[in-house]
């Protein structure tokens, strides 16, 4: 397409889109609306997949040493840890923070008093890279017994748990978008076929004329991707006007979920536009090609 | 120029446009195609335009079997002929200019050709001061005069007109037929469908007439009655 063509496309794209202003705004909307949809869907997904990975992160594994293993015996132990496929960290815990740890969660410290500081074993807290591998963490862990450990503190069922809800919302996330984005599809189909059905008599004479498909086509994908990508613009607008209103408004207000982090409206924001904006602009794409393809038939 | 070949058109409901039909028009031919309604003059023409294809037999235009085109050399082939209907066809959101415009923009004629060429045939056509004109600020002359335009400005060696007077009142129709004698006499051939006999006695050219899908009589520098059955 050269660069007079392309000003000829874009100048009757844009005529098209004012001609026709009354459909034109009826598409953009549609396509806003369910973009919006998409970007609230996609913004609650990623959030609670986030607030899972922060779930993750707590759900590691301990493993107790026994008394009588060296400082030499501990650094192999470490050394065999860390070799271990899929441990992201491994921190030891002496004897004296092991006993404050369990000091802190208790009130009354008169049960403690007068213990070695010794009582509670030393150990190696595991975080593992993906829960999915916790149960292989734990068989490797296993075949080390005989360098000093004393008990190993696992957490199979959270994780499973974890793992359940974690693909359960990500199927589910993936689902619910590729159903919206073909509802968005067969709503802007229709309501582009309606623009189209209005024209049917310029694109016969068009045809008549000697006019190729492409011509008379791409008039109406320019103006379908741009009524997409506008529609577009919405929800984003909406979005960077909002996202962080309402993080703050629920942080303030849900004490329940004070606990958690929310993600930055950056990292949202970097995935969500890229992905609404080519949302658009391909049901604007699939949405005009589709309408226009049996009217060329002349 | 353009060969009928025992051509046939039969439509999904069992009419029969045209009924083994054959005839030779020359390059640089004037000819009127007559009948009644029904007739086939429209289908003769939706054949040539390549709208729709024969049941039986062969079209050749310009030494090329049309049956054998390609859908995607459609568009090229369309390009060597200019077409003007009864109701005009012109696009009504672009002016006189743009509707003529249109059909060099189509062919990807350079920008300078254009707007040296449009005001010309517009001039031509007696339509110089309405270039900035849309279709419905436009009588029936001036309209079809429009579509004339737009038919010529790639100086197609064949015009092919369906009763381009029909929506016309007799001085104008008498206005339209001059500009096709003229286009005619600078070498493109004309054939104009029609059932106006007023148009065709005037005129004196060849004159095929149809009825019922056949070639009733075919007679050079005829009157409408010497083919109306």
């Amino acid at each position: 397409m050269t660069f007079r063509r392309s000003r000829y496309f874009f100048g009757e794209a844009f005529a098209g889109i004012i001609r026709n202003r009354l459909m034109s705004v009826a598409s953009i909307l549609t396509v806003a609306s369910c973009l919006m949809i998409v970007s609230v869907f996609y913004s609650l997904v990623t959030n609670i997949d986030y607030f899972l990975q922060q779930l993750e992160e707590d759900i590691g594994i301990a493993v107790f040493i026994d008394n009588d293993v060296s400082a030499h015996g501990l650094e192999e132990l470490y050394e065999a840890i860390l070799q271990i496929d899929n441990v992201m960290s491994v921190r030891f815990v002496s004897h004296e923070e092991a006993f404050a740890i369990v000091s802190e969660q208790h009130e009354d410290q008169t049960i403690l008093e007068g213990l070695p500081p010794d009582t509670f074993n030393r150990s190696f807290n595991i975080e593992i890279g993906d829960l999915r591998y916790h149960d292989d963490v734990v068989v490797a862990l296993e075949e080390l017994w005989d360098l000093g450990i004393y008990n190993i503190r696992q957490n199979q069922t959270i994780a499973n748990m974890v793992i359940a809800i974690s693909d359960m919302i990500r199927w589910s996330s993936t689902i619910l978008i590729g159903i919206l984005a073909v509802v968005s599809i067969i709503i802007i189909t229709n309501t582009i076929r309606i623009t189209v059905n209005a024209r049917q008599n310029d694109i016969n004479i068009m045809k008549y004329i000697g006019a190729t498909d492409w011509f008379i086509r791409w008039p109406f994908v320019i103006e379908g991707i741009l009524i997409g990508v506008i529609g577009a613009l919405f929800p984003v607008g909406i979005m960077l006007f909002g996202y962080v209103r309402v993080v703050n408004w629920v942080q303030t207000n849900t004490a329940v979920i004070e606990f958690v982090r929310f993600r930055a409206a950056n990292e949202v924001f970097i995935m969500l536009f890229p992905i609404i904006i080519g949302l658009g602009a391909l049901i604007g794409t699939i949405g005009s090609g589709t309408s226009i393809r049996r009217h060329l038939h002349v | 120029m353009i060969q009928f070949a025992n051509v046939t058109k039969v439509y999904d409901n069992g009419a029969r446009g045209v009924d083994n039909i054959s005839l030779k028009i020359e390059p640089g031919e004037f000819v009127f195609i007559v009948g009644t309604s029904g007739s086939g003059k429209s289908t003769m023409v939706r054949l040539l335009l390549k709208e729709i294809e024969p049941t039986l037999g062969t079209i050749i235009v310009n030494g090329e079997d049309i049956g054998a085109l390609k859908r995607k050399n459609m568009p090229e082939y369309r390009r060597r002929m200019g077409v003007v209907f009864q109701d005009f066809k012109l696009l009504r959101n672009k002016s006189v200019y743009d509707n003529v415009a249109f059909a060099m923009q189509i062919v990807r004629a350079p920008n300078k050709d254009i707007r040296r060429n449009v005001p010309q045939t517009l001039s031509l056509v007696g339509l110089a001061k309405k270039a900035r004109a849309y279709p419905n600020q436009l009588s029936g002359g001036e309209q079809q005069r429009t579509a004339l335009a737009r038919a010529i400005i790639n100086r197609p060696p064949l015009l092919l007109c369906d009763e381009p007077t029909g929506n016309l009142d007799p001085e104008t129709a008498w206005e339209i037929m001059y500009l096709l004698e003229e286009i005619n006499a600078n070498g493109t051939t004309v054939i104009v469908a029609t059932h106006a006999k007023d148009i065709v006695d005037g005129m004196r050219k060849r004159v095929i007439g149809l009825s019922d899908g056949i070639i009733a009589k075919d007679i050079e520098k005829g009157y409408y009655d010497d083919v109306s059955l």
